[in-house]
């Protein structure tokens, strides 16, 4: 019996920290001013992992085949800032050296980019397969808000 | 240096295809050459900075669109063996990935480099490109050009082969056909033809050199046709002459019988003779004595022809001594000696004539007595001095001498005795230092009309 207890024990402790680790991820991977939306074709959730190979150009396909189109902000536009320091941690411009290079070696396609957070989300919710970020200062109203977590 | 008509077609033909050769062999695959090289400088630096744009562009304004063109471009040159960008921090980034690559490649035969830094207007540098090309292309290309100049040049060898041949043939055979032929004409053939097919200017030559010998074929019938015509007109104009010729000289004959042969000349010439002066010639008269009284003796008939007989040998003595007979009178004979071609033989030349003529009268007699016939003896009279001779008259006109010294002669033979020559003291002057000659002077004898005149007897010296 009281092994049968040191095992609930144990079992509710696992429990406790795996739901506490899953709550510490979920907060460190959700970026912090960034909305990551996609068009219904596209799974609801990503990893980490995806999300870092997706910006890095490492994948450029769903894993039904279908190509990603990543729609951002014009890099005047203050949320492309809010962008490249939530998800690349880097200074914008570092953003866009990397996508050049991307570019030139053809591991990625031109991003395709907005002057206005609306328009994103037209295209977005528009053009399958697409993913793109806004700023949480707008409402990612009739569009898949994509989750990102480990 | 004589060259053949077919040697000059073959040596223009070789000389194009020399030059020809040299043009698509050489020349102008090595300005292919230069024009590829430098089209692919161009390119290649085009491109390089293109890229370098799009990476400038990139950075600065993050417009990915010029270097996605950039790329596109790049990645259809297959002359790019890789294309290097090296940031401002010293990143490397290469197309295509993977690629090995040398940063310090230097440009020769099988490489093309080209390096452009990426940098703004406002002068913000993004690093530079390094872009390496192959020329490989290159050397492909010519060779292809080299090989097919040559095949070309072999065609167009084996097409001016072919070219010579058919010039040679359309061209030089004619016109060696035609020299031959046109020889032949100018040895004298007229049958010589030459082929006409054709339409060309060669062809047209032959016509017209058949047409050429054709017309000299008929000229020289019309020629020889004419020169039979002509022959037989100048043999009957020949025959004319000879017949005019003959009549001349008879006429000729004739008048030199009455004139002598230069004032015959003259009077041929001008139709007319002026009478000439001379200072001193020498009159000789030859009678025969006692005519009469032979005459009787003879029939008319045998007279004159006795008288012509004589006479005919006094004409050829006299002439063999240079002497111009002027006429006979009767049984008188008149000759002069010293015109009118003029000498300073005429004394001596009349007295040997003279006495050759005693011997041919003497010979005659003797011959005659012989048969009991008559025969002439002569007295013979000679004088020297000045006298006139000409031509007087239009009808039976005659050259005949005035003057007191055919007087004075007359009366040296009427003065003289038969068989002998009686000359005047003038004539004597002449020859009396001649040693050919004998004189007898016979001192002074009455001439009519003239008183005494002194006289000579001459005769020839007999050889001691």
């Amino acid at each position: 019996m009281q092994r049968q207890i040191r095992y609930i024990k144990l079992f509710s402790l696992v429990s406790f920290l795996m739901t506490m680790s899953s709550f510490i991820v979920l907060e460190d991977a959700d970026p912090e001013n960034i909305y990551v939306i996609g068009n219904s074709s596209v799974k609801s959730s990503l990893s980490q992992t995806e999300l870092h190979d997706i910006l890095y150009s490492d994948k450029r396909e769903w894993s039904e085949g279908k190509p990603i189109v990543i729609a951002v902000m014009d890099s005047q536009h203050p949320t492309f800032k809010l962008f490249a320091q939530d998800l690349y941690k880097l200074p914008s411009n570092q953003v866009s050296r990397i996508w050049l290079k991307a570019i030139m070696q053809k591991k990625a396609e031109v991003p395709v980019d907005f002057t206005s957070e609306e328009e994103l989300l037209e295209f977005v919710i528009q053009t399958s397969g697409s993913i793109g970020f806004i700023s949480k200062k707008t409402e990612p109203l009739n569009v898949k808000r994509i989750q990102i977590n480990d | 240096m004589k060259i053949s008509l077919t040697k000059r077609i073959w040596l223009t033909v070789a000389v194009i295809i020399v030059i020809f050769t040299v043009l698509v062999v050489y020349i102008i695959p090595n300005q292919q050459e230069e024009f590829f090289t430098e089209t692919f400088n161009n390119e290649a630096q085009n491109l390089t900075s293109i890229v370098a744009l799009g990476i400038t562009v990139g950075n600065d304004k993050m417009n990915y669109e010029v270097i996605e063109g950039a790329m596109d471009i790049t990645r259809e040159d297959t002359r790019l063996k890789y294309l290097v960008w090296i940031d401002d921090f010293g990143d490397t980034t290469i197309v295509p990935e993977g690629a090995r690559i040398d940063l310090n490649i230097q440009n020769n035969d099988t490489i093309l480099t080209q390096k452009k830094e990426c940098i703004t207007k406002k002068g913000t540098s993004y690093g530079y490109v390094l872009a390496v090309f192959s020329k490989q292309q290159i050397h492909d290309n010519m060779n292809q050009i080299r090989f097919s100049a040559i095949v070309v040049s072999v065609v167009v060898f084996m097409i001016g082969i072919l070219l010579g041949l058919w010039l040679a043939k359309t061209i030089s055979n004619p016109v060696i056909a035609i020299r031959d032929a046109a020889i032949k004409v100018g040895s004298g053939d007229l049958t010589q033809k030459v082929g006409t097919t054709g339409v060309d200017e060669i062809s047209e030559l032959s016509k017209a050199f058949n047409k050429m010998v054709d017309d000299l074929s008929d000229a020289e019938v019309k020629i020889n046709q004419k020169n039979q015509a002509l022959s037989k007109s100048n043999s009957d104009l020949e025959e004319k002459n000879n017949i005019i010729s003959i009549e001349k000289k008879k006429s000729d004959k004739l008048l030199l019988n009455i004139l002598p042969e230069k004032t015959a000349e003259e009077l041929k010439k001008y139709g007319h003779t002026k009478p000439q002066h001379y200072n001193e010639v020498s009159v000789m008269f030859i009678d025969f004595a006692k005519f009469t009284h032979i005459a009787e003796k003879l029939t008319p008939e045998e007279l004159v022809q006795e008288i012509d007989y004589c006479f005919r040998k006094f004409d050829e003595i006299v002439i063999r001594y240079g002497i111009e007979k002027i006429k006979t009178i009767g049984d008188a004979y008149l000759c002069v000696g010293g015109l009118p071609e003029v000498n300073n033989t005429h004394s001596r030349d009349c007295i040997r004539a003279a006495h050759e003529i005693h011997e041919f009268l003497l010979v005659r007699s003797n011959e005659r007595k012989k048969q009991s016939l008559p025969f002439f003896e002569s007295r013979i009279g000679i004088h020297s001095g000045p006298l006139v001779a000409g031509v007087v008259g239009i009808n039976k006109f005659a050259f005949d001498i005035w003057g007191d010294t055919v007087n004075v002669a007359a009366r040296m033979e009427s003065a003289g005795e038969v068989n002998k020559i009686n000359i005047s003291r003038s004539t004597y002057s002449l020859v009396s230092e001649n040693k050919e000659f004998v004189f007898e002077n016979r001192g002074e004898h009455m001439a009519k009309n003239k008183g005494n005149m002194e006289m000579y007897f001459a005769s020839i010296a007999k050889p001691t």
